[in-house]
């Protein structure tokens, strides 16, 4: 008995509509555990090499964890993996809501999917009916329509996944939503799925999760949630959700501004999370479990426009927000609503469509070439950018390929300022003083994305060592600028960050209860056993994060040709231009501090100068069989 | 006077050497701004302070004995 564990893994094949149940794999659940850590051993094992994304083979794979659904805080994340579109490379991407939680209801811990239907189809999974069902009636909906419409039509006991009209068009950061505001935003996994005319999967689980100590889950369970009561920011975290970082990120001169050509604005009040309390915010939004519901549903009225929206959280305040130069809450908010109809990754489209605004201003792209003029800050171009994307029409074509080829068929120079590592875009942190930061976005194995790492708060904590902004002024000194932050240093912080993120991707639950309250890890050991009834250290996990890391390394090194050192580095602009204003003035990583953080960072991970995992590393974490692909 | 500071796990993700709770003796009223100093946290690194239920600026002054001020730390999300 796999307790923990639903037991089974659900294979589709959409071509010839085989469906498949088998006993989970015990060998995963034994090396991997659970989550993302299946998605990176499913997606390197059974995805043939050099699979284009888009094609029937490529892989579409959700994956929970064995603390999913079980009861404990926060334990609803659910994660998805696939080739991705926008790298060519290993991709996952996960979100909070229900779904996960109701597919292991319904006894499955692991849903595979392949081929392509032969028409827009959505997958019915009703406890152990599963059915393929024609989708032309969603077909070219939004998703919120969409996710509305279904539970009208299948009941609101069914938890919906849905992708918009972008994924539909195989727009590459097209994204998957649920929850009416729940995204799996990022690597392009709403395009994989239209790829295989897949409109959405609705699950209805009404079955249970075998436990082994089920008295001691409760008592224990009931311990967490009383801990995390008591943790000092307990109740600092859910007033303002993630949105309330917006003015720290501006006065610490890391708030992305015009295409990351500055790095602060002066009107940080209008956009952050007190703006959203007074003037958006109906009710708190929490996913399973949660004892912090971070999210803020609420109302946002525009000229443009008005709709019911969950957010902004501040990555899209950050990308959408300061990026593209939006200035009120409520266009922000709105321009949220658009994308998330549409299915489109906020982070993602704030970069393409930046990128798009400043080639407008050079002259590099035409009022010809886009159909009309643009400007930043103006909501009527970035809701106009966004449908054209999203329908992959006129200029959208180009856009709806991101921004690293967006960029490359363009060329006259705007490479330099596409904002991307690896072909995902950025996301909400300016990083030329924040070498952690930049490390870890450069160095994520599925392209910069601050979920991977995130320690610009150890950055700051360095930068402001030799006297804080705040300090420098009284002091009697007038001065608005932070000295460089060190380099020195951070490669234990960035690996501490980077393997313990995923961590929780593993367990299958959400990080904040840890990052930010500061729950200490016994308890999770201590769940762990209730749950699973295996004892386990969170050594054990952190190494089995570092694994995950490795193996995803190598799958880069299989799918993408060329791969290695030069794709780790970002884009010119962060090692060529200072940064012009604000806090950060005049501070930037220069090309040879970038290429000292990369030799110490391969080192520390046992990786040779192209960033190759070496074999007794590979060994060494138990992936002998990788080991001997690469090094036979 | 004794101020107690009690920091949130991000903070302490920053300053891995802390406790989850500091306690403080001041003889006169004293800012939020230089207690965080007092206790080797840049105040430069923390987005928001709470006390008696409330959001305070750091320069705002703590005149009562056993005051408890929650730190919070800077965080990432969406």
């Amino acid at each position: 008995m796999l307790y923990g564990y639903a037991g089974t893994t659900l294979r589709i094949n959409l071509s010839n509509e085989n469906i498949k149940k088998e006993p989970l794999n015990e060998k995963w659940v034994e090396e991997y555990i659970g989550g993302r850590g299946f998605v990176s051993k499913i997606l390197y094992d059974e995805l043939a090499p050099k699979t284009d994304p888009f094609s029937e083979e490529n892989l579409f794979v959700i994956a929970m964890g064995p603390l999913s659904g079980c009861f404990l805080p926060a334990s609803g994340k659910t994660h998805f993996g696939t080739k991705s579109p926008a790298t060519g490379g290993y991709g996952d991407s996960n979100m909070g809501g229900h779904f996960g939680v109701t597919m292991k209801y319904a006894g499955y811990d692991v849903l595979i999917i392949n081929g392509k239907a032969k028409e827009p189809s959505y997958i019915c999974i009703d406890d152990g009916k599963i059915e393929i069902r024609s989708a032309e009636k969603y077909w070219g909906k939004g998703s919120f329509a969409v996710e509305k419409a279904m539970k009208q039509d299948l009941g609101e006991e069914f938890q919906i996944l849905t992708i918009g009209p972008a994924g539909e068009k195989l727009v590459k950061y097209a994204c998957i939503s649920h929850d009416f505001g729940r995204q799996a935003g990022r690597i392009g996994i709403g395009a994989v799925l239209g790829s295989k005319n897949i409109k959405a999967i609705a699950v209805k689980g009404t079955g249970s999760i075998p436990i082994f100590d089920a008295e001691g889950l409760l008592k224990k369970g009931k311990e967490t949630y009383d801990a995390i009561r008591k943790k000092p920011g307990f109740k600092g975290w859910t007033p303002e959700g993630t949105a309330g970082i917006t003015n720290w990120c501006n006065d610490v001169g890391a708030i992305p501004t015009r295409n990351f050509q500055k790095s602060s604005i002066e009107y940080a009040d209008q956009i952050n999370g007190k703006a959203i309390l007074d003037r958006l915010k109906i009710t708190d939004k929490g996913c399973f479990a949660c004892p912090i519901p971070c999210g803020k549903y609420g109302f946002a009225k525009t000229k443009l426009g008005e709709a019911f929206v969950e957010g902004p959280e501040y990555e899209t305040i950050a990308m959408i927000g300061s990026n593209c130069e939006l200035k009120s809450i409520e266009e922000i908010a709105y321009a949220n609503y658009v994308c998330d109809e549409l299915g489109v990754d906020t982070c993602s489209a704030g970069v393409v469509i930046s990128w798009a605004l400043e080639c407008y201003e050079k002259g590099i792209l035409t009022k010809e070439d886009i159909g009309r003029e643009i400007s930043f800050g103006d909501l009527d171009s970035i809701l106009y950018l966004l449908n054209e994307i999203s329908a992959r029409r006129g200029i959208g074509d180009l856009l709806a390929e991101g921004v690293r080829i967006a960029s490359q068929r363009l060329g006259q120079g705007s490479e330099k300022f596409a904002i991307h590592c690896k072909g995902l875009e950025w996301t909400g942190y300016e990083s030329r003083n924040a070498p952690g930061m930049m490390l870890g976005y450069i160095t994520a194995d599925i392209g910069a994305h601050h979920g991977r790492c995130w320690v610009l708060g150890n950055d700051v904590a360095g930068s402001a060592e030799a006297g804080s902004v705040h300090d420098l002024i009284s002091g009697g000194r007038k001065t608005n600028r932070l000295p460089k932050a060190k380099v020195d240093g951070v490669i234990p912080v960035v690996l501490h960050s980077q393997h313990t993120r995923p961590a929780f991707d593993i367990l299958g639950t959400c990080r904040l209860q840890y990052m930010e309250i500061g729950l200490e890890v016994d308890y999770y050991e201590e769940l762990f056993y209730c749950i699973t009834g295996r004892k386990i250290k969170w050594e054990d996990i952190i190494n089995v994060s570092e694994k995950v890391w490795n193996l995803n390394r190598c799958f880069n090194f299989r799918e993408i040709d060329g791969f290695g050192r030069s794709y780790d580095y970002p884009p010119a602009r962060f090692y060529e231009d200072p940064i012009p204003d604000g806090p950060n003035e005049g501070h930037l990583l220069k090309l040879e501090e970038i290429d000292l953080l990369l030799n110490q960072f391969y080192q520390a991970r046992g990786w040779d100068r192209n960033g190759m995992p070496q074999k007794a590393k590979l060994i060494d974490l138990g992936l002998g069989n990788v080991a001997e692909e690469f090094y036979s | 006077m004794r101020i107690t500071l009690r920091l949130s796990g991000s903070i302490r993700l920053i300053y891995k050497e802390l406790n989850e709770e500091i306690v403080l003796f001041v003889n006169e009223p004293v800012s939020i701004r230089a207690l965080l100093q007092m206790a080797g946290i840049n105040p430069t690194v923390v987005p928001a302070v709470y006390m008696d239920e409330s959001k305070k600026d750091k320069d705002y002054m703590v005149t009562k004995e056993d005051s408890r001020i929650t730190v919070l730390g800077p965080l990432a999300g969406g």
